[in-house]
């Protein structure tokens, strides 16, 4: 990312009348045949945007399932935001192309 | 029995932000969570409303999670929902409706099932990632047998006879009472 700062953000609407949990998965990536795995992508989260803590040795790794023990987010109110990062690890070796993916962040009411 | 948390809404926008690319993908749906009691090989049908607090159109799919996920039917399953206009505000304006059936087998009486009904909205191309966002409503049913449901129905008929008769009665004691004090006068 361009500068300290993340412009990476998942924020809870003002429309929303509930607070929420906000937890993350991802698929490989994948070209042609070749596959990057999913845990080799990480993430962390932070309720401020240049957050110091947000680097990859305290990054938490993407899983085909939501991580419901890693939240990206919680009790989120509305109005309220919270910034991450992305990092990807390309294993050594790993054949050139252009590899695609995906993750899906999901909100939902905190408990 | 049924509880919804009544104009729950759950959201969450979800900006991109990158170099000259921006785009922002929101979803939204209610209610949020809904507690159910349903009679086994019955059908209990519900509506959830969804909605797009993104800045484009996007094509948002519904899905059953968990353990409903065995006996939830949603239709439809994806729907194209324009933005809602901004300021978002409500009432809601451009959300659609999915329809979402819970149909449990009779051998699925006793038991309680969760999991949610998951509203997955794409960034598609507009976004430097592949990403997805997604609302989830939670859902928790009770699955009764009717055995039970008629027990409980039976037994509320019993307890209006009683009270009937218990009043009819009372109404013959009072009016007995009366007649035999006019006849003393």
């Amino acid at each position: 990312l361009p500068g300290d700062g993340t412009a990476y953000n998942v924020s809870s609407s003002l429309l929303s009348n509930v607070n929420v949990d906000v937890t993350i998965k991802g698929a490989d990536l994948v070209s042609g045949a070749n596959k990057i795995g999913v845990g080799n992508v990480t993430w962390a989260s932070s309720s401020t945007a240049n957050d110091a803590g947000m680097i990859p040795a305290s990054s938490i790794s993407l899983s085909t399932d939501y991580d419901i023990g890693n939240k990206l987010a919680t009790n989120l109110a509305g109005g309220e935001a919270s910034h991450f990062r992305f990092w990807i690890d390309i294993p050594s070796g790993q054949v050139a192309g252009n590899y695609v993916g995906n993750f899906t962040q999901l909100c939902a009411q905190a408990a | 029995m049924k509880t919804i948390a009544l104009k729950c809404f759950c959201l969450v926008f979800f900006l991109f932000s990158f170099s000259f690319v921006s785009s922002a993908v929101g979803v939204g749906v209610s209610p949020s969570r809904i507690n159910l009691e349903v009679e086994a090989g019955k059908v209990q049908e519900l509506e959830f409303l969804v909605f797009n607090i993104g800045d484009k159109p996007i094509d948002i799919y519904l899905k059953a999670e968990g353990d409903i996920s065995q006996f939830t039917i949603v239709d439809p399953v994806t729907l194209t929902i324009e933005p809602e206009p901004t300021p978002h505000e409500l009432p809601i304006k451009n959300g659609k409706t999915f329809k979402v059936e819970f149909v449990p087998k009779k051998s699925m009486s006793g038991k309680s099932y969760s999991g949610t009904i998951v509203a997955i909205g794409s960034s598609g191309s507009a976004s430097q990632f592949g990403g997805n966002v997604g609302v989830a409503s939670q859902v928790n049913i009770a699955v009764v047998s009717p055995v039970e449901k008629s027990s409980v129905s039976a037994s509320m008929v019993m307890a209006i006879v009683a009270g009937l008769v218990i009043i009819f009665l009372i109404g013959f004691l009072l009016i007995k009472k009366k007649n035999s004090a006019g006849k003393r006068r």
